[in-house]
């Protein structure tokens, strides 16, 4: 179990404070804002305003397009993710290195934390149940080359257990793997959870 | 030479040096695909579905200092950039939108994939067109990047009926445009500014409220999207010595709903507020009423007359500053000259310095103007 305060943190250090990092709506996008120390203008790309859940991934690609050489990384929580996942192809047909950190507690985390706050901890309807194997997804879009693979792994050694592991299929596309989810502020984890 | 409309369109995107377009082709777009396939200048990407074009453009003009360019068919493919238009309105992004639509005699007649493009797009664009002659497309799509780019950025439309794409006429792409009822400003207001430098010479707790639109790279500071602030000494600030960032010492952080203790408490306790860009919005600031209880000064300098003294009513209106020029006036009366540590950048509150240790005043009542 990792605290996604924690990934964000990592890449942090791992970016350097240089990526362009957009997101998505939700506590991840908090995370992200609150815990990735942005030094240089027009890093930070999100939906501020009308909050539009889906909006990472496609904005990532434009990010890409037009800064060639950048790493660029759309921070995402599974319920947002799904919002625009399509765009997993766009990002194969152009060839777009964009590294997904998927924040999956199996919550939209954000609706979550309301209802708990203001609704007596009745989850209605926040609960992800039947995620898809994100990273198995990402696979089928994007099979992996063997070349990418070898090239693609890296440890990141959160705590000495956690991986957070390049998924093989798109190059240097960085994503947490469905299996080994985070977790939320408190630690708590989806009803499932061992 | 005679052009069609739909070559004039990807004429105009050339003159404008437009290098991708993000689209999904449909049956009112396909004389503009056909002549984008025709050239190599711009490069379409084609997305999956319309709304990752208007995001994937959005991103691409945030990360730059770009307009970003979508172009969608009729009907369903404007409904599903809608979304993306809305989220580039809210968050003030420069943006062309190239929409198809159905022949001009077909429209209102229910036509297959038809909508109400200019209808349904209205309350979320900054400004939308229907083209409804062919000698009208060039200047259409000159004026829409002008008004994209100008004043307070926001999403533009174009809507071209596939009959007009078709139409033939004279092509010249005019050099530039003037819009009578569209003028905006961007030289500060002596008199304001007057009034902002002396309350911030007085200032003991300055604070800087910065948010996405504050259009100068001097006064970047981190969160961005109008939910950060930041502590920092006016001298440095409006000497542009140092550009502010996520790292700096006197960076509170995000401010608001999700934000940190100091910048909130920062945000009650200074006693001149700046706010640049920012539009005091309901996650930043919650209750406007308890936002007041505070006793502090408001100065807001922000490109959009219309965002000022909105939801909250500011001392100082800079509507019509820009940063460069508030730099350039705040130099002219003599900021610059007094030193950095001297008393008023000493009271300044940062996370480093400990919000408790500086005996902020608590205040409940509210200066009158």
């Amino acid at each position: 179990m990792i605290k996604p305060q924690f990934v964000v943190e990592k890449l942090y250090e791992l970016t350097g404070g240089d990526a362009f990092v957009t997101s998505d709506v939700g506590q991840h996008q908090m995370w992200a804002a609150q815990y990735y120390k942005f030094d240089k203008p027009r890093r930070w790309i999100n939906s501020g305003g009308l909050g539009t859940m889906g909006f990472g991934l496609p904005a990532a690609m434009g990010v890409q397009l037009v800064n060639p050489g950048a790493t660029v990384v759309c921070v995402t929580g599974e319920a947002s993710i799904q919002m625009c996942i399509q765009e997993l192809s766009t990002c194969k047909q152009y060839h777009l290195p964009i590294k997904i950190v998927n924040l999956n507690n199996r919550y939209m985390g954000m609706v979550r934390q309301w209802q708990e706050f203001f609704y007596g901890n009745r989850y209605a309807e926040s609960y992800m149940d039947a995620l898809p194997d994100f990273v198995k997804l990402v696979r089928g879009v994007w099979p992996p080359r063997h070349e990418d693979r070898k090239a693609g792994r890296r440890r990141v050694g959160v705590e000495g257990r956690a991986e957070a592991e390049r998924s093989a299929g798109v190059p240097g596309l960085h994503h947490r793997s469905d299996r080994e989810r985070v977790s939320d502020d408190c630690g708590r984890q989806g009803p499932d959870a061992k | 030479m005679q052009l069609t409309g739909a070559e004039i369109v990807i004429r105009c995107l050339q003159e404008e040096a437009v290098e991708y377009v993000f689209g999904y082709p449909g049956g009112a777009v396909l004389n503009i695909y056909d002549e984008l396939f025709k050239q190599e200048k711009v490069k379409h990407v084609l997305v999956r579905h319309e709304q990752g074009a208007v995001h994937a453009a959005d991103g691409y003009s945030r990360s730059s200092h770009k307009v970003g360019v979508a172009l969608v068919t009729s009907g369903p493919g404007v409904t599903n950039a809608v979304t993306g238009i809305a989220t580039a309105y809210m968050d003030s992004v420069p943006m062309v939108v190239i929409s198809g639509q159905v022949p001009t005699h077909a429209i209102g007649q229910d036509a297959f994939q038809e909508c109400d493009t200019v209808g349904i797009t209205r309350p979320c664009v900054k400004h939308n067109f229907l083209v409804k002659d062919v000698k009208d497309v060039a200047l259409t799509i000159k004026k829409a990047f002008y008004l994209a780019a100008t004043g307070r950025p926001g999403p533009v439309l174009v809507d071209i009926p596939k009959d007009v794409t078709q139409a033939t006429t004279e092509f010249s792409y005019p050099k530039t445009v003037s819009l009578r009822s569209y003028n905006p400003v961007t030289k500060g207001h002596a008199g304001q500014i007057r009034k902002a430098v002396q309350l911030l010479l007085e200032a003991k707790r300055p604070m800087v409220y910065a948010g996405r639109r504050r259009h100068s790279q001097q006064c970047f500071v981190a969160a961005d999207a109008g939910w950060c602030a930041c502590s920092a000494s006016l001298h440095q600030h409006a000497h542009g010595a140092r550009r502010l960032s996520g790292t700096d010492p006197q960076f509170t952080g995000m401010l608001g709903m999700h934000g940190t203790y100091e910048s909130n408490m920062a945000m009650q306790h200074c006693d001149v507020l700046i706010a640049v860009g920012a539009r005091f919005d309901d996650r930043v600031i919650g209750n406007p009423a308890s936002f007041f209880r505070s006793d502090r000064r408001i100065i807001h300098i922000d490109i959009d007359p219309s965002s000022i003294s909105k939801r909250v009513k500011v001392d100082v209106p800079d509507r019509r500053l820009r940063q460069r020029g508030a730099r350039r006036d705040a130099q002219a009366h003599r900021v610059v000259e007094c030193p950095a540590g001297s008393g008023r950048a000493q009271g300044l509150v940062g996370r480093d310095q400990g919000m408790a240790a500086q005996g902020l005043p608590r205040s409940t009542t509210r200066k009158a103007n």
